[in-house]
């Protein structure tokens, strides 16, 4: 089993397009694994055995018709963050009050993943509708870092990246807010991938802030990484945002080669609380692309210095509103004892959301009541559009902006992660990106004392996906994957 | 304080969050620390900028 789950999703691919494997003794292969791991690191809320195994006939039924020659994912087992909206498969966003939900129609990154090939093996763990970091807040239970048990896999795409370092799937579906796939990647020695604002169709997934949210992959390496980032991008009439591009192919962006590349360091970033291991890292990061024919340079961007609490403002402002809808009629919640329609909609909302999505509601509508609207909502937009500004100066300089991805590896589950100024903390590194709509990831770059991997942030300007896939493939051929050795065979 | 405990309950009185006891305390607690972490930006002098996102 090992022999098959421990392969990279391209490697998978080849084999079975070689028919040196069948994608039935692949996806078995990964539903063994799972119920082997599963108990211990609770990735899943669901996980999609039967489809899954239906899926492997069709898909393997069309690989012999000689469809899907193009696919580099065909046959290749995918996990789907539990936001993103599968038909006929209960998505729960990890809250109570989404317990039973189904949806009736596909995401359109599902539709794309399945049309490629992908078979979409389970729904995986995140904090309830994505408003965290560890897991911590899921209605189903944490999820363990397969790195160190004892640690949090990040997140709010926690059970996405322990299930890719797990080996629970080849590769995973997050999204990202404010660092919610980059953060977790790091946490597990992954790459994860933030698109462009715009690049892939939000249609389908449950939104937490939507002028933030974007949907990436995650996965054991850049070429992965971007298999899975071709499949997925694309315009989309069903979402106002989406963006039409004239190119979508990624891989020829796999090149080792960053001589003269132009690459900027904002200082700020070296004077946050960073972990001495990190710090250690993240130069040694940089010295690696200098090695490699880089022009690195530090430079001035103040202009970062408030994105967390422009971050904060904004998401809870859109939570705020995204979840006015969640009330006990709208999805079905069973509340049967009420008298009236209030009593309906405070009973559903009291006991179907955890306590942290109750506070970013409140805090949002807060923010958003008439005598402090202008106080803080509009002063986070305006501070938004310097952080844009600034990105833009930046990038009239550079090629790619790299940055450590956390200030510190996965904290302890025990750790109180509920306080407030540590998450202002490590999330400074990360909300800036999405207040810009940039693109960016996190690639693998060491490991701490404790044996913790560490993530360097590669930030590319609007639509510089190519520049960051440049960058990051030729930075991994000097630090290939390293499989967490805790790992049961 | 920035919000009172006035306020605190109309909110969630508005938004139709039935509170426990144990988490109104906290939420309270929570709400008054976010609101002062969040005013930090407000050191920033930008009223002047028109420019919004």
């Amino acid at each position: 089993m090992r022999e098959i789950t421990a392969m990279s999703a391209m490697t998978v691919s080849e084999k079975i397009k070689k028919k040196e494997l069948s994608v039935l003794e692949v996806v078995k292969a990964q539903l063994e694994a799972i119920k082997q791991r599963e108990a211990i690191y609770n990735s899943y809320i669901t996980v999609t055995e039967d489809e899954a195994l239906e899926q492997a006939t069709s898909v393997q039924r069309r690989i012999d018709n000689g469809e899907l020659k193009e696919s580099h994912i065909a046959g290749v087992p995918i996990a789907i963050k539990d936001n993103i909206c599968i038909k006929g498969i209960r998505t729960t966003c990890a809250s109570k009050i989404l317990e039973d939900f189904v949806p009736s129609y596909d995401a359109t990154v599902a539709k794309r993943l399945k049309n490629a090939g992908a078979i979409l093996i389970g729904k995986a763990n995140l904090d309830e509708f994505a408003m965290g970091g560890t897991t911590k807040t899921s209605y189903f239970g944490e999820t363990k870092n397969p790195w160190n048990v004892k640690h949090t896999p990040g997140g709010s795409s926690g059970g996405s990246s322990a299930a890719v370092a797990a080996e629970e799937a080849f590769v995973s579906l997050g999204s990202d807010t404010g660092g919610s796939i980059r953060q977790p990647a790091a946490y597990c020695g992954l790459v994860g991938f933030k698109p462009t604002y715009g690049t892939v169709s939000r249609y389908g997934m449950i939104p937490l802030a939507s002028t933030l949210d974007q949907i990436g992959p995650l996965s054991r390496n850049i070429t992965d990484c971007v298999s899975v980032l071709e499949a997925i991008s694309g315009y989309d009439s069903k979402d106002a945002t989406s963006v039409k591009q004239k190119s979508y192919n990624y891989r020829q962006a796999l090149v080792d080669d960053v001589r003269n590349m132009r690459i900027g360091v904002p200082k700020i970033y070296l004077q946050e609380d960073l972990n001495k291991d990190i710090r250690s890292s993240f130069m040694k990061a940089i010295e690696s692309f200098e090695d490699m024919g880089a022009q690195v340079e530090l430079f001035d961007m103040n202009e970062i210095c408030y994105s967390s609490q422009a971050y904060y403002v904004i998401s809870c402002a859109e939570a705020c509103t995204n979840l006015s809808g969640y009330n006990g009629v709208s999805f079905d919640y069973p509340i049967e004892d009420y008298e009236e329609l209030g009593e309906l909609y405070k009973k559903s909302r009291g006991e179907g959301l955890g306590y942290e999505v109750k506070r970013r509601i409140m805090l949002g509508a807060y923010m958003l009541s008439p005598n402090n609207y202008e106080k803080y909502y509009n002063k986070a937009r305006r501070i938004r559009s310097i952080i844009s500004r600034g990105y833009e100066e930046a990038f009239a300089k550079y090629d790619i902006l790299l940055s450590p991805e956390s200030p510190y590896t996965a904290p302890l589950l025990t750790d109180d992660n509920t306080l407030l100024s540590r998450k202002y903390r490590s999330e400074t590194l990360n909300v800036s990106v999405n207040l810009a709509g940039l693109p960016a990831t996190s690639i693998p770059s060491g490991k701490d004392r404790n044996g913790l991997p560490i993530g360097l942030q590669i930030i590319g300007k609007k639509f510089g996906e190519k520049s960051i896939i440049q960058a990051a493939y030729s930075f991994e051929q000097t630090r290939p994957y390293e499989r967490p050795n805790t790992l049961l065979n | 304080m920035a919000l009172s405990k006035e306020e605190f309950n109309n909110l969630s009185e508005i938004l139709k969050l039935s509170l426990t006891k144990d988490e109104e305390s906290r939420l309270f607690k929570d709400l008054n620390l976010s609101i002062e972490l969040v005013e930090t930006m407000n050191e920033l002098n930008i009223d002047n900028e028109d420019d919004c996102m």
